[in-house]
Protein backbone atom coordinates (compact mmCIF):
# COMPACT_ATOMS: atom_id res chain seq x y z
CA UNK A 1 0.00 0.00 0.00
CA UNK A 2 1.05 3.38 -1.03
CA UNK A 3 1.97 6.43 1.25
CA UNK A 4 -1.26 8.54 0.03
CA UNK A 5 -3.62 5.34 0.61
CA UNK A 6 -1.94 5.11 4.29
CA UNK A 7 -3.07 8.40 5.05
CA UNK A 8 -6.37 8.23 3.65
CA UNK A 9 -6.90 5.01 5.64
CA UNK A 10 -5.73 7.10 8.64
CA UNK A 11 -8.13 10.10 7.50
CA UNK A 12 -11.26 7.37 7.24
CA UNK A 13 -10.80 5.76 10.78
CA UNK A 14 -10.15 9.52 13.03
CA UNK A 15 -13.63 10.31 11.12
CA UNK A 16 -15.35 7.05 11.35
CA UNK A 17 -14.49 7.49 14.91
CA UNK A 18 -15.53 10.91 15.32
CA UNK A 19 -18.85 10.23 13.47
CA UNK A 20 -19.82 7.50 16.07
CA UNK A 21 -19.11 9.90 19.08
CA UNK A 22 -21.10 12.61 17.97
CA UNK A 23 -23.51 11.35 15.88
CA UNK A 24 -24.84 7.56 16.46
CA UNK A 25 -27.03 8.42 18.81
CA UNK A 26 -28.86 10.88 17.64
CA UNK A 27 -28.86 9.37 13.88
CA UNK A 28 -30.58 5.76 15.27
CA UNK A 29 -33.77 8.16 16.40
CA UNK A 30 -34.73 9.69 13.76
CA UNK A 31 -37.64 9.80 12.25
CA UNK A 32 -39.05 11.67 9.57
CA UNK A 33 -41.35 13.76 11.58
CA UNK A 34 -38.07 14.82 14.01
CA UNK A 35 -35.63 15.18 10.84
CA UNK A 36 -37.67 17.45 9.00
CA UNK A 37 -38.29 19.61 12.40
CA UNK A 38 -34.76 19.35 13.31
CA UNK A 39 -33.65 20.78 9.81
CA UNK A 40 -35.92 24.02 10.55
CA UNK A 41 -33.82 24.45 13.38
CA UNK A 42 -30.61 23.65 11.82
CA UNK A 43 -31.43 26.79 9.13
CA UNK A 44 -32.61 28.94 12.02
CA UNK A 45 -29.36 28.86 14.02
CA UNK A 46 -27.51 28.90 10.92
CA UNK A 47 -29.37 32.33 10.63
CA UNK A 48 -28.45 33.45 14.08
CA UNK A 49 -24.60 32.66 13.40
CA UNK A 50 -24.51 34.43 9.56
CA UNK A 51 -23.17 30.66 8.23
CA UNK A 52 -22.46 30.18 4.76
CA UNK A 53 -24.83 27.49 4.39
CA UNK A 54 -27.71 30.58 4.21
CA UNK A 55 -25.57 33.46 3.41
CA UNK A 56 -23.03 32.28 0.75
CA UNK A 57 -26.08 29.17 -0.25
CA UNK A 58 -28.84 30.58 -2.19
CA UNK A 59 -31.33 28.32 -0.39
CA UNK A 60 -34.02 30.24 -2.31
CA UNK A 61 -32.59 29.30 -5.60
CA UNK A 62 -31.50 25.51 -5.10
CA UNK A 63 -34.48 24.68 -6.83
CA UNK A 64 -33.64 21.80 -9.38
CA UNK A 65 -29.72 22.80 -8.80
CA UNK A 66 -27.51 20.29 -9.31
CA UNK A 67 -25.19 20.32 -6.37
CA UNK A 68 -22.54 18.67 -4.83
CA UNK A 69 -21.23 18.84 -0.77
CA UNK A 70 -17.99 17.12 -0.21
CA UNK A 71 -17.60 15.61 3.37
CA UNK A 72 -21.74 16.43 4.10
CA UNK A 73 -20.72 14.97 7.98
CA UNK A 74 -23.69 13.05 8.98
CA UNK A 75 -25.75 14.88 6.16
CA UNK A 76 -27.61 17.56 7.79
CA UNK A 77 -25.85 20.15 5.42
CA UNK A 78 -26.76 18.14 2.06
CA UNK A 79 -30.72 17.24 3.98
CA UNK A 80 -31.43 21.08 4.52
CA UNK A 81 -30.23 21.85 0.78
CA UNK A 82 -32.28 18.82 -0.54
CA UNK A 83 -35.05 20.03 1.50
CA UNK A 84 -34.89 23.48 -0.37
CA UNK A 85 -35.21 21.40 -3.51
CA UNK A 86 -31.72 20.99 -4.95
CA UNK A 87 -30.49 17.89 -6.44
CA UNK A 88 -28.26 16.34 -4.24
CA UNK A 89 -24.95 14.21 -4.15
CA UNK A 90 -23.29 13.94 -1.57
CA UNK A 91 -19.41 12.79 -1.45
CA UNK A 92 -17.70 11.52 1.97
CA UNK A 93 -14.40 9.51 2.05
CA UNK A 94 -15.67 7.86 5.11
CA UNK A 95 -18.55 4.91 4.36
CA UNK A 96 -20.35 5.63 7.52
CA UNK A 97 -21.04 9.21 6.77
CA UNK A 98 -21.99 8.78 3.37
CA UNK A 99 -24.27 5.82 4.81
CA UNK A 100 -25.81 8.44 7.05
CA UNK A 101 -26.33 11.33 4.81
CA UNK A 102 -27.80 9.06 2.33
CA UNK A 103 -30.46 7.70 4.97
CA UNK A 104 -31.45 11.39 5.82
CA UNK A 105 -32.09 11.51 2.19
CA UNK A 106 -34.12 7.91 2.06
CA UNK A 107 -36.62 9.25 5.57
CA UNK A 108 -37.60 12.98 3.59
CA UNK A 109 -38.94 10.33 0.91
CA UNK A 110 -40.06 12.48 -1.70
CA UNK A 111 -38.55 15.43 -0.84
CA UNK A 112 -35.42 14.52 -1.63
CA UNK A 113 -36.23 12.75 -4.64
CA UNK A 114 -32.75 11.80 -7.17
CA UNK A 115 -30.49 12.86 -3.98
CA UNK A 116 -27.99 10.29 -3.61
CA UNK A 117 -24.53 9.90 -1.17
CA UNK A 118 -21.42 7.98 -2.88
CA UNK A 119 -18.57 7.35 -0.91
CA UNK A 120 -15.20 8.99 -3.14
CA UNK A 121 -11.96 10.90 -2.66
CA UNK A 122 -12.36 15.12 -3.24
CA UNK A 123 -9.07 14.39 -4.86
CA UNK A 124 -10.23 12.35 -7.61
CA UNK A 125 -13.84 13.36 -7.52
CA UNK A 126 -15.58 10.22 -9.54
CA UNK A 127 -18.18 12.58 -11.53
CA UNK A 128 -17.61 14.24 -14.87
CA UNK A 129 -16.36 17.33 -16.11
CA UNK A 130 -18.75 20.29 -16.17
CA UNK A 131 -21.28 18.35 -13.99
CA UNK A 132 -22.46 20.95 -10.86
CA UNK A 133 -24.05 23.98 -10.57
CA UNK A 134 -22.57 24.47 -7.20
CA UNK A 135 -20.05 22.57 -5.11
CA UNK A 136 -20.18 22.93 -1.28
CA UNK A 137 -18.35 21.99 1.42
CA UNK A 138 -17.74 23.12 4.93
CA UNK A 139 -14.49 22.42 6.89
CA UNK A 140 -13.43 19.04 4.71
CA UNK A 141 -10.89 20.11 2.57
CA UNK A 142 -8.01 21.27 4.76
CA UNK A 143 -8.09 17.70 6.09
CA UNK A 144 -7.43 15.80 2.80
CA UNK A 145 -3.73 15.35 1.90
CA UNK A 146 -3.98 17.65 -1.32
CA UNK A 147 -5.88 20.10 -0.76
CA UNK A 148 -4.98 22.12 -4.02
CA UNK A 149 -5.49 19.19 -5.89
CA UNK A 150 -9.49 19.09 -4.02
CA UNK A 151 -9.68 22.47 -4.74
CA UNK A 152 -9.03 21.80 -8.24
CA UNK A 153 -11.22 19.25 -8.69
CA UNK A 154 -14.31 20.97 -7.18
CA UNK A 155 -12.96 23.44 -10.11
CA UNK A 156 -13.00 20.50 -12.72
CA UNK A 157 -17.08 19.49 -11.67
CA UNK A 158 -18.47 22.64 -11.49
CA UNK A 159 -20.26 23.85 -14.64
CA UNK A 160 -18.80 27.22 -16.23
CA UNK A 161 -20.26 29.85 -14.14
CA UNK A 162 -21.09 27.37 -11.35
CA UNK A 163 -20.04 28.69 -7.66
CA UNK A 164 -18.15 26.74 -5.14
CA UNK A 165 -19.29 27.84 -1.71
CA UNK A 166 -16.19 26.50 1.05
CA UNK A 167 -15.56 26.77 4.18
CA UNK A 168 -11.63 26.34 5.12
CA UNK A 169 -9.84 27.14 8.56
CA UNK A 170 -8.41 30.81 9.04
CA UNK A 171 -5.00 31.29 9.83
CA UNK A 172 -5.33 34.91 10.67
CA UNK A 173 -7.31 34.00 13.58
CA UNK A 174 -7.98 34.65 17.53
CA UNK A 175 -8.56 30.52 17.57
CA UNK A 176 -4.39 29.76 15.51
CA UNK A 177 -2.51 32.31 17.10
CA UNK A 178 -4.26 32.16 20.82
CA UNK A 179 -5.60 29.17 21.25
CA UNK A 180 -3.58 26.82 18.89
CA UNK A 181 -0.48 28.28 18.53
CA UNK A 182 0.00 30.05 21.63
CA UNK A 183 -1.63 27.57 24.56
CA UNK A 184 -1.16 24.16 22.91
CA UNK A 185 1.74 24.88 20.42
CA UNK A 186 4.01 26.41 22.53
CA UNK A 187 3.00 26.60 25.90
CA UNK A 188 2.13 23.23 26.06
CA UNK A 189 5.01 22.41 24.19
CA UNK A 190 3.23 20.59 21.48
CA UNK A 191 4.59 22.24 18.42
CA UNK A 192 8.20 21.30 18.97
CA UNK A 193 7.56 17.70 19.38
CA UNK A 194 5.22 17.18 17.21
CA UNK A 195 4.65 17.93 13.00
CA UNK A 196 0.87 16.83 13.43
CA UNK A 197 0.15 18.93 16.69
CA UNK A 198 -2.52 21.21 15.18
CA UNK A 199 -4.45 18.11 13.76
CA UNK A 200 -4.18 16.64 17.13
CA UNK A 201 -5.50 19.59 18.96
CA UNK A 202 -8.74 20.04 16.90
CA UNK A 203 -11.69 18.47 15.80
CA UNK A 204 -12.67 15.78 18.26
CA UNK A 205 -15.88 16.18 20.44
CA UNK A 206 -19.00 14.13 21.91
CA UNK A 207 -19.22 11.21 24.04
CA UNK A 208 -16.71 8.69 23.47
CA UNK A 209 -13.12 9.37 24.32
CA UNK A 210 -10.60 10.11 21.81
CA UNK A 211 -8.66 6.71 20.59
CA UNK A 212 -8.07 7.58 17.10
CA UNK A 213 -5.37 11.29 15.97
CA UNK A 214 -6.74 13.50 13.52
CA UNK A 215 -4.26 13.36 10.85
CA UNK A 216 -4.64 16.46 9.13
CA UNK A 217 -5.71 19.79 9.95
CA UNK A 218 -4.57 22.99 7.70
CA UNK A 219 -5.39 26.84 8.40
CA UNK A 220 -4.57 29.76 5.32
CA UNK A 221 -4.02 33.23 5.14
CA UNK A 222 -5.70 35.40 2.96
CA UNK A 223 -3.03 35.00 0.59
CA UNK A 224 -2.95 31.40 0.82
CA UNK A 225 -7.24 31.26 0.07
CA UNK A 226 -6.56 33.26 -3.11
CA UNK A 227 -3.71 31.03 -4.48
CA UNK A 228 -5.47 27.98 -3.86
CA UNK A 229 -8.79 29.42 -5.84
CA UNK A 230 -6.45 31.67 -8.76
CA UNK A 231 -8.36 29.51 -11.15
CA UNK A 232 -11.55 30.76 -10.09
CA UNK A 233 -13.32 34.20 -10.90
CA UNK A 234 -14.87 36.56 -8.26
CA UNK A 235 -13.39 35.17 -5.27
CA UNK A 236 -14.91 36.39 -2.41
CA UNK A 237 -13.81 35.33 1.59
CA UNK A 238 -15.44 36.70 4.97
CA UNK A 239 -14.01 35.11 8.54
CA UNK A 240 -16.50 34.06 10.87
CA UNK A 241 -16.81 31.72 14.45
CA UNK A 242 -15.35 33.12 16.98
CA UNK A 243 -15.62 31.01 20.60
CA UNK A 244 -14.65 32.38 24.19
CA UNK A 245 -15.25 28.61 25.05
CA UNK A 246 -12.30 27.38 22.98
CA UNK A 247 -9.91 28.98 24.96
CA UNK A 248 -8.21 25.46 26.54
CA UNK A 249 -8.76 24.87 30.11
CA UNK A 250 -10.36 28.28 30.91
CA UNK A 251 -12.93 27.82 27.88
CA UNK A 252 -14.82 25.36 29.65
CA UNK A 253 -15.72 27.02 32.46
CA UNK A 254 -16.78 30.01 29.91
CA UNK A 255 -19.26 27.45 28.15
CA UNK A 256 -20.89 26.99 31.70
CA UNK A 257 -21.94 30.59 32.09
CA UNK A 258 -22.66 31.19 28.35
CA UNK A 259 -25.27 28.28 27.87
CA UNK A 260 -26.68 29.67 31.82
CA UNK A 261 -26.68 33.45 29.99
CA UNK A 262 -27.65 32.53 26.65
CA UNK A 263 -29.11 29.33 26.00
CA UNK A 264 -28.43 26.58 24.01
CA UNK A 265 -29.87 26.40 20.00
CA UNK A 266 -31.33 22.95 19.05
CA UNK A 267 -30.01 23.36 15.18
CA UNK A 268 -26.77 21.88 16.66
CA UNK A 269 -28.33 17.82 17.49
CA UNK A 270 -28.02 17.34 13.23
CA UNK A 271 -24.70 18.57 12.78
CA UNK A 272 -23.05 18.61 16.49
CA UNK A 273 -24.46 15.64 18.22
CA UNK A 274 -25.83 18.02 20.58
CA UNK A 275 -27.79 21.73 21.25
CA UNK A 276 -25.70 24.39 20.13
CA UNK A 277 -24.59 27.01 22.80
CA UNK A 278 -25.97 30.45 21.48
CA UNK A 279 -22.99 33.34 21.12
CA UNK A 280 -22.58 36.25 22.76
CA UNK A 281 -23.44 39.18 20.43
CA UNK A 282 -19.43 40.30 21.74
CA UNK A 283 -18.48 36.67 19.41
CA UNK A 284 -20.19 37.41 16.71
CA UNK A 285 -18.50 40.43 15.68
CA UNK A 286 -15.42 39.38 16.86
CA UNK A 287 -15.83 36.32 14.62
CA UNK A 288 -16.42 38.79 11.44
CA UNK A 289 -12.85 40.37 12.51
CA UNK A 290 -10.50 36.91 14.02
CA UNK A 291 -13.29 33.96 13.49
CA UNK A 292 -11.95 30.43 12.72
CA UNK A 293 -13.74 30.12 9.58
CA UNK A 294 -12.59 31.65 6.07
CA UNK A 295 -16.57 31.84 4.39
CA UNK A 296 -15.51 31.19 0.55
CA UNK A 297 -17.25 31.74 -2.31
CA UNK A 298 -15.89 31.44 -6.17
CA UNK A 299 -17.02 31.32 -9.63
CA UNK A 300 -15.44 28.49 -12.23
CA UNK B 1 -33.98 -3.04 2.99
CA UNK B 2 -35.38 -2.09 0.04
CA UNK B 3 -32.03 0.18 -0.78
CA UNK B 4 -30.12 -2.90 -2.30
CA UNK B 5 -32.80 -3.57 -4.94
CA UNK B 6 -33.83 -0.51 -5.60
CA UNK B 7 -30.62 -0.12 -7.71
CA UNK B 8 -28.65 2.73 -8.94
CA UNK B 9 -31.04 6.18 -9.93
CA UNK B 10 -29.97 6.87 -13.90
CA UNK B 11 -29.61 10.14 -13.06
CA UNK B 12 -26.59 9.38 -11.10
CA UNK B 13 -25.42 7.24 -13.39
CA UNK B 14 -24.59 10.10 -16.22
CA UNK B 15 -22.75 12.26 -13.93
CA UNK B 16 -20.61 9.64 -12.03
CA UNK B 17 -17.60 8.00 -13.88
CA UNK B 18 -14.44 5.95 -13.06
CA UNK B 19 -12.00 8.00 -10.69
CA UNK B 20 -9.29 6.91 -12.77
CA UNK B 21 -10.19 7.64 -16.07
CA UNK B 22 -12.94 10.02 -15.71
CA UNK B 23 -14.67 9.70 -19.14
CA UNK B 24 -18.30 10.04 -18.79
CA UNK B 25 -20.00 6.67 -19.42
CA UNK B 26 -17.10 4.79 -18.54
CA UNK B 27 -19.36 3.26 -15.94
CA UNK B 28 -21.58 0.26 -16.89
CA UNK B 29 -24.14 -0.82 -13.73
CA UNK B 30 -24.18 -4.09 -13.12
CA UNK B 31 -27.04 -4.86 -10.96
CA UNK B 32 -26.71 -8.84 -9.83
CA UNK B 33 -23.40 -8.58 -9.06
CA UNK B 34 -23.86 -4.64 -7.48
CA UNK B 35 -21.22 -3.27 -9.27
CA UNK B 36 -20.18 -0.36 -11.24
CA UNK B 37 -18.01 -1.89 -13.64
CA UNK B 38 -15.08 0.04 -15.66
CA UNK B 39 -13.67 -1.43 -18.29
CA UNK B 40 -11.31 0.96 -19.32
CA UNK B 41 -9.67 1.29 -15.78
CA UNK B 42 -10.36 -2.90 -15.37
CA UNK B 43 -12.00 -1.73 -12.16
CA UNK B 44 -15.32 -2.63 -10.71
CA UNK B 45 -16.89 -0.27 -8.17
CA UNK B 46 -18.76 -1.88 -5.56
CA UNK B 47 -22.69 -0.21 -4.03
CA UNK B 48 -23.05 -1.18 -1.00
CA UNK B 49 -26.40 -0.58 1.39
CA UNK B 50 -27.38 1.85 -1.95
CA UNK B 51 -23.98 3.58 -1.96
CA UNK B 52 -21.70 3.22 -4.54
CA UNK B 53 -17.96 3.24 -3.09
CA UNK B 54 -16.16 5.20 -5.54
CA UNK B 55 -12.44 4.64 -4.48
CA UNK B 56 -9.98 3.06 -6.30
CA UNK B 57 -8.45 1.34 -3.08
CA UNK B 58 -11.80 -0.46 -2.76
CA UNK B 59 -12.24 -1.97 -6.34
CA UNK B 60 -12.22 -5.22 -8.11
CA UNK B 61 -9.49 -5.58 -10.57
CA UNK B 62 -11.50 -7.36 -13.28
CA UNK B 63 -10.55 -10.89 -14.65
CA UNK B 64 -8.32 -10.48 -17.20
CA UNK B 65 -8.01 -14.30 -18.05
CA UNK B 66 -9.93 -14.03 -21.27
CA UNK B 67 -8.18 -11.24 -22.18
CA UNK B 68 -4.65 -12.81 -21.74
CA UNK B 69 -5.40 -15.92 -23.54
CA UNK B 70 -5.29 -13.55 -26.87
CA UNK B 71 -2.29 -12.18 -25.98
Amino acid sequence: MDRNETVKDDIRAFWKSLYDSLYEDVDASLTRESLLKSLDDLEDMFRLRRHMAVVEMPLAGLKGRRVLEIGPGAGGHSALFAKHGALMTSLDITFDRARATNAKFRLMEGLAAGCQAVQGDSETLPFADDTFDIVYSNGVLHHTADTAAAVDEVRRVLKPGGRAVIMLYCKDSWHYWINMLLCVGVLQGRAFRDGHWLGKATEWGGRNRQTVRNPITRCYSRSGILDLFRRFQGVTLRKGEFYWYLVPKIGRLYRRYQIRRYGTHPGGVLVYGEPWPMQSPLETRLGEIMGWAWFISATK
Amino acid sequence: MTERSAGIDPKLLEILVCPRVRTPGSLRYDAEAQELVSEAAGLAYPIRDGIPIMLISEARPLDRDRAKTTD
